[in-house]
Formats: C-alpha cells, sequence, structure tokens
C-alpha cells in the first residue's frame, strides 16, 4: 500500500522511478525496455488527447484518458506523472472543474520530460539500465 | 494452474502476465469482459484477475455473470482497483469477487492474493472428494434418495444449535459446524468391507449376521484412523474417525462396538446417532414404510437418556421445524446449494482508505 500511498504525497515524487518499474517486473528487463518504449510511443498521442478533451469541455473523456494515464504511469514508476493525472480524473469528475487548465499543462510538460527521460534510457544498455534500478533509481 | 487476466490496458496486462508466470501459473489474457466470459464458459480456468473499469462490460459485471451462472467448479474472482476507489472495491465484492488489489500492485502481494485463493479452491475440492467418497460407499445400499445430503444438513443444524448453548461455547464453534457438515456422511464408509449377502439382505439378521455388520464402525474408523495417522494435522479426519466408530453408540451404555455411556461418547458421534436415527426413521425402507415427522418425533422423545443424550434431543426440538422443511426438500436442491458453499472473505478485507 506504500506506493500507492505515496502517490498523492510528495515524499516519493520521482520523474521515473526504474527502481520500482524493475521491481515490478520481477527483473524482467526485456519487459522494461518494452513498457518504456511503449509509453515512449504513445505519449505524444496521449497529449493531444488530453488538450483536445479540455478543448471540447469533454470531462468524461478527458476523465478516461487521466485514468488510463494514472494507471499505466504508476505502472512504470512515473509518480509524479501518476499524482497529476489522478487530479485530473478526479477534478474532471467533480462538479467545479475550476483549475484544470493549470494541471493539464503541468501534466503535458511532465509526460514530455517522462518521454525523453524514458528515451534517453531506452538508448542505454539493457545493463547500464539495471544499474541505475540498482542505485536507487529515481531521476 | 491456469489463470486468465483480463484488462483493457496492455502495459498492466503485461505486467501481470509477467508476474503470474514467475509464480508457476499459466496466464491466458484477454482484454475485455466478454472474451473473458465466453473464455470462462469452457470450464478452464478456476482463477481469474480483472481489472475494474474496462469499457463493454465491467470487472463488476464479469463477477456478477460470473457468479450468475453455473460454472464447472467455483471459480475464485480478484479485482484489480485504482488506489483510492474504495467504492468499486465494495460493489466488486458485492457482486461476488472474492478479493482484490490496488494497482500498481507489488508482485510479492500479488503472490499471497494466489496462494489465498489457491487455498479456498483446493479447500473446495477437498470437501467434494469426502462427500464423493460417502457416496460411493453409500451407494451399495442405498442407491435411491439422498440420505448423506439430508445427514449432513441434521447434524449441521444441530450442532449449530447447539453452539448457542453456553455450556458448549468452548466445544461448538463454526469450524465445528463446517467440520461435522462435512464428515457426518463418512458414518456408514466402514460398509464398504461388509459382504452383499448381509449389506442387501432383504429379511432380518441372523445374530451371527448382526454381529458382522456391526463391524462396519470398525472397518470404518479403522481406515480413517491410518488416513488421520498420516496426516495429523487434519482435524476432519479425527471426527471423521469418531462419527464412524461411535454413532451407534448408546447414551445408556447399549450400543456398539464398544458400549461407551454417557460423555465416553463424543458429542460428533452423539449428534449423528440422532441424525441418523431421525432420517432411518422418516425415509422408506424394504422393511418399512417412511414414518411421518410426528411418529419419528415421539421415537426419538421415548430414546431421550436411554438411546439419545438428552442435550441432543432438546436440541433436536428446539430446531424441528427446520428438520421438517430438510426432510421435505427435494434432494436435488440440498446438493445444489451445498456442494459449493464456500467461505466468504468479504468480513475480514481491510478496505483502503479514501484519499
Amino acid at each position: 500500500m506504500a506506493t500507492m500511498m505515496a502517490l498523492e504525497t510528495d515524499a516519493c515524487d520521482a520523474l521515473l522511478n526504474s527502481n520500482s518499474l524493475v521491481e515490478r517486473c520481477m527483473g524482467n528487463l526485456d519487459l522494461v525496455q518494452r513498457l518504456l518504449s511503449r509509453f515512449a510511443d504513445s505519449g505524444r498521442q496521449d497529449c493531444e488527447h488530453l488538450e483536445a478533451a479540455l478543448r471540447a469541455g469533454d470531462l468524461r473523456t478527458l476523465a478516461s484518458v487521466a485514468h488510463r494515464l494514472k494507471g499505466n504511469s504508476a505502472t512504470i514508476g512515473a509518480e509524479r506523472m501518476a499524482r497529476l493525472a489522478s487530479r485530473i480524473e478526479r477534478e474532471s469528475k467533480s462538479a467545479g472543474a475550476a483549475n484544470l487548465d493549470s494541471v493539464l499543462n503541468s501534466l503535458v510538460a511532465e509526460i514530455r520530460a517522462v518521454q525523453v527521460e524514458v528515451s534517453q534510457r531506452c538508448h542505454e544498455s539493457l545493463d547500464a539500465f539495471q544499474n541505475l534500478g540498482a542505485n536507487g533509481g529515481g531521476e | 494452474m491456469n489463470i486468465l487476466l483480463v484488462d483493457d490496458d496492455p502495459t498492466n496486462l503485461a505486467v501481470l502476465e509477467n508476474s503470474v508466470r514467475c509464480f508457476g501459473f499459466e496466464p491466458t489474457t484477454v482484454e475485455n469482459g466478454r472474451d473473458a466470459l465466453r473464455l470462462i464458459r469452457t470450464g478452464s480456468f478456476q482463477m481469474v484477475i480483472s481489472d475494474i473499469e474496462m469499457p463493454g462490460m465491467s470487472g463488476i459485471e464479469l463477477c456478477r455473470e460470473i457468479r450468475g451462472r453455473a460454472t464447472n467448479g467455483y471459480v475464485y474472482i480478484i479485482l484489480l482497483t485504482s488506489y483510492c476507489d474504495t467504492e468499486s472495491v465494495i460493489k466488486g465484492l458485492d457482486a461476488g469477487a472474492d478479493d482484490y488489489m490496488s494497482k500498481p500492485f507489488h508482485p510479492a502481494e500479488l503472490q499471497m492474493r494466489l496462494r489465498a485463493g489457491k487455498r479456498l479452491l483446493s479447500l473446495e475440492g477437498r470437501d467434494l472428494v469426502i462427500f464423493t467418497m460417502a457416496k460411493l460407499a453409500d451407494h451399495r445400499d442405498n442407491e435411491t434418495g439422498a440420505h448423506l445430503e439430508r445427514m449432513r444438513l441434521y447434524t449441521q443444524l444441530l450442532a449449530s444449535e447447539l453452539s448457542n448453548w453456553p455450556q458448549y461455547r468452548n466445544t461448538v464453534d463454526g469450524q465445528y459446524v463446517r467440520l461435522i457438515y462435512m464428515t457426518s456422511p463418512l458414518h456408514d464408509i466402514g460398509k464398504v468391507g461388509i459382504p452383499d449377502r448381509i449389506l442387501l439382505k432383504p429379511g432380518p439378521l441372523t445374530p451371527e449376521e448382526f454381529e458382522i455388520m456391526k463391524t462396519h464402525t470398525i472397518i470404518g474408523a479403522e481406515t480413517l484412523e491410518s488416513a488421520a495417522q498420516h496426516y495429523p494435522e487434519a482435524d476432519f479426519l479425527r471426527m471423521a474417525y469418531e462419527i464412524a466408530l461411535t454413532h451407534h453408540e448408546r447414551w445408556d451404555g447399549s450400543g456398539y462396538p464398544n458400549g461407551l455411556a454417557g460423555e465416553q461418547i463424543p458429542l460428533c458421534g452423539r449428534i449423528t446417532a440422532l441424525a441418523d436415527v431421525y432420517d432411518a426413521l422418516t425415509s422408506r425402507r424394504v422393511y418399512k414404510p417412511a414414518f411421518s415427522h410426528e411418529k419419528a418425533r415421539r421415537i426419538i422423545l421415548d430414546g431421550a437418556g436411554s438411546h439419545f443424550d438428552p442435550a441432543i434431543v432438546q436440541a433436536f426440538l428446539n430446531v424441528e421445524r427446520e428438520f421438517i422443511q430438510i426432510q421435505h426438500r427435494a434432494a436435488t436442491d440440498c446438493v445444489e446449494q451445498s456442494l459449493f458453499q464456500v467461505p466468504s472473505f468479504r468480513s475480514s478485507l481491510n478496505l483502503p482508505m479514501t484519499v
């Protein structure tokens, strides 16, 4: 439960916690690599979906995309992103969605940052990634 | 063991698949509830892990569908939830899920939840095997009727009544009630060792034949005792042994095989004795018609303090109405309702706090 609670606090707030990702994949680095590539590939489209939904005032779509992003980012260890996506999901489900704009901007910026980080790591060798994971992950 | 994984999110599905494979399961993955249901209907899956929030059929609807249809044995369902979605957890458990896990899950947590599921499924298997053995033994002299189905309901009812009495509070608890329900059908298992010419004889037995007939208690007890020695931790074997040995003993010491009296006779034997006699009286036999409840009740009351433990007779009177219901209920109903009874885990769950 510690991981989940951490998503809502600032205490554990990594751009990409590779430690937890490697652990979740039970050391299967092949799987780690696949998940990260998939994530990097879909990032741009996700940002477009979010922005289009907000422009159209389509809060349902916004909540649903944010929900999916929350799950994905939490799984790969993008903790800050998971926290932001969770806020978007929650606020777009509640009636007074006032400051969605600024949170959404933060989320889009975060997605891009994670994407850059992920692409860099995907270019590194698996060994290097493993070392990163073993050394405590984080940013 | 096969396990079905249901999630519309490929990332989550891949992580799940990897973990359960590491834990020695054979995973099959599908991305929606409809496909899941189709596969479950093939009878190949006893365990399902499903996401809740999916387009089309949600995980909760999937649970409801699985529970609403007769499946080939019990299907154990674990739901995956978002970390702050208490409401969905409650809906899911109410729809029939056995357990839940928050996403993203830790592999060690998944492993423990799978272990709990396997334990429950193996218990169901054990209960079925015990009952099948009992039916097999019963089949030789009792081809029709649902004697064993009624027997276990009667013993369960009596034990459950006694569990409310202060003097039995320390001996008869929920576990005891469950055990007697499970093991009382084995009371006559020793009859497999009685020759056909005696067991199936249409007329009355000679004194010599009756002596042989009495040995079914010892044959059954010896069989169960040797099993109990191999598995000392299996308390159901211990109770099954006591029931097989003592269900023909009488409160006044005039029973067999050992002429035990009063509380020398284990409680489970005293309970089964009354249940067995009541069922024999109210069932048709080649040598007698089925007696009415009233007639059977009179005979049992007459036997209080001689044949039966007076306390068990009192318990019988307290739950008389339920006895009549069981006696009248169609045997097939009894089987359907009781064969797949599985304890619920719900009460022991700690729901996550909403944040």
